[in-house]
């Protein structure tokens, strides 16, 4: 994953509400992507605090389409041959 | 820095319906909420309870921004904005035995989760949040889309085939409608600017499952999009 570590940081650190921490993530993150692929992160993270509350708050059940699709990863990836699921 | 301007646009419709009235709370309400939303985030008893192995095994009294919103209402706020991945049937229950109609709950819960967005997008790039704007008068529609029902979720919403001529624009019916799409159906204009949002931040609602790189002029690639989201996704403990 390209630059994933700096993706992750920069999301733990919006999602904290810390200015400190933020402007050290963003940054970094900055650095590796450009001003452009900040920003297109930064409107992902803005939206999905509305798909999860969305889901959350209406109590949303899991379509069996994306249970299948969900199923069907976790199998490529070797989660149903392991216990409880965990990943490797 | 350049931002580009459908996201700028898409904030600007944020701020323009939440001064007005909505469906069933009038702006004075809603600018009310908005402010709560933010004193949510400030809330030592929110924090209390957040890091409580359960919500209701902690007592105490939410710190609010304001004294325009009913107990119920501020409850509601403060635990969609500081706990959103656990809310139950029950709890949005008591909400409704004290008073709250499920509409007004899902046109609360949409308008908190969009002023989210718009100041998470602000934080996240170290912008100053947006001065919120004076409610305007005038009175909510109080309109009820009819062919909403419950289908499994705590409150109605609109399923995929049975919109009518009013709510004919909410979803493509042309692709798989996911659930979130229709999250706040129940009040309409909330999934159009939940639309709006999705469209400008991200890829409307029926293309997600689809999408490719191809598709888009983003500077991220479909796999730094889906890990910043599923990242997101784990922070809100998301079920869904």
């Amino acid at each position: 994953m390209p630059h994933g570590a700096e993706i992750i940081a920069f999301v733990d650190a919006a999602l904290s509400w810390n200015p400190e921490a933020t402007a050290v993530a963003r940054a970094r993150l900055e650095s590796a992507i450009g001003e452009a692929g900040l920003i297109d992160t930064a409107a992902i993270v803005a939206m999905f605090q509305l798909n999860t509350r969305a889901a959350d708050s209406i109590g949303l059940p899991v379509e069996e389409r994306s249970l299948e699709m969900r199923g069907a990863v976790g199998e490529m990836l070797g989660f149903e041959a392991r216990e409880d699921g965990l990943a490797p | 820095m350049q931002i580009r301007a459908a996201l700028l646009a898409s904030h600007d419709r944020v701020w323009r319906e939440l001064a007005d009235a909505g469906t069933w709370l009038t702006g004075k309400e809603r600018v009310a909420l908005a402010a709560e939303t933010r004193a949510a985030r400030e809330c030592a008893f929110c924090a209390e309870r957040k890091a409580a192995l359960s919500p209701f095994s902690v007592s105490g009294e939410h710190v609010t921004a304001n004294d325009a919103l009913s107990p119920v209402q501020v409850e509601a706020v403060h635990r969609i904005v500081t706990d959103p991945g656990r809310l139950s049937r029950s709890w949005v229950d008591s909400l409704l035995e004290a008073g709250m109609s499920d509409a007004e709950y899902v046109e609360l819960a949409g308008l908190v989760s969009a002023v989210v967005v718009v100041d998470t997008f602000h934080a996240a790039l170290g912008l100053s949040l947006r001065s919120l704007p004076a409610p305007t008068e005038g009175e909510p529609t109080r309109v009820r889309p009819r062919t909403a029902v419950v289908e499994g979720s705590y409150v109605a919403t609109i399923p995929a085939d049975d919109l009518e001529p009013e709510t004919a624009d909410l979803y493509d019916t042309t692709s798989f409608v996911p659930n979130v799409h229709r999250a706040f159906s129940l009040v309409p204009a909330a999934t159009r600017l939940a639309n709006d949002l999705m469209d400008s931040h991200y890829f409307p609602y029926e293309r997600v499952t689809s999408y490719t790189d191809a598709d888009h002029d983003y500077a991220v690639g479909k796999m730094q999009m889906e890990l910043t989201a599923s990242r997101v996704s784990i922070h809100n403990d998301c079920f869904y």
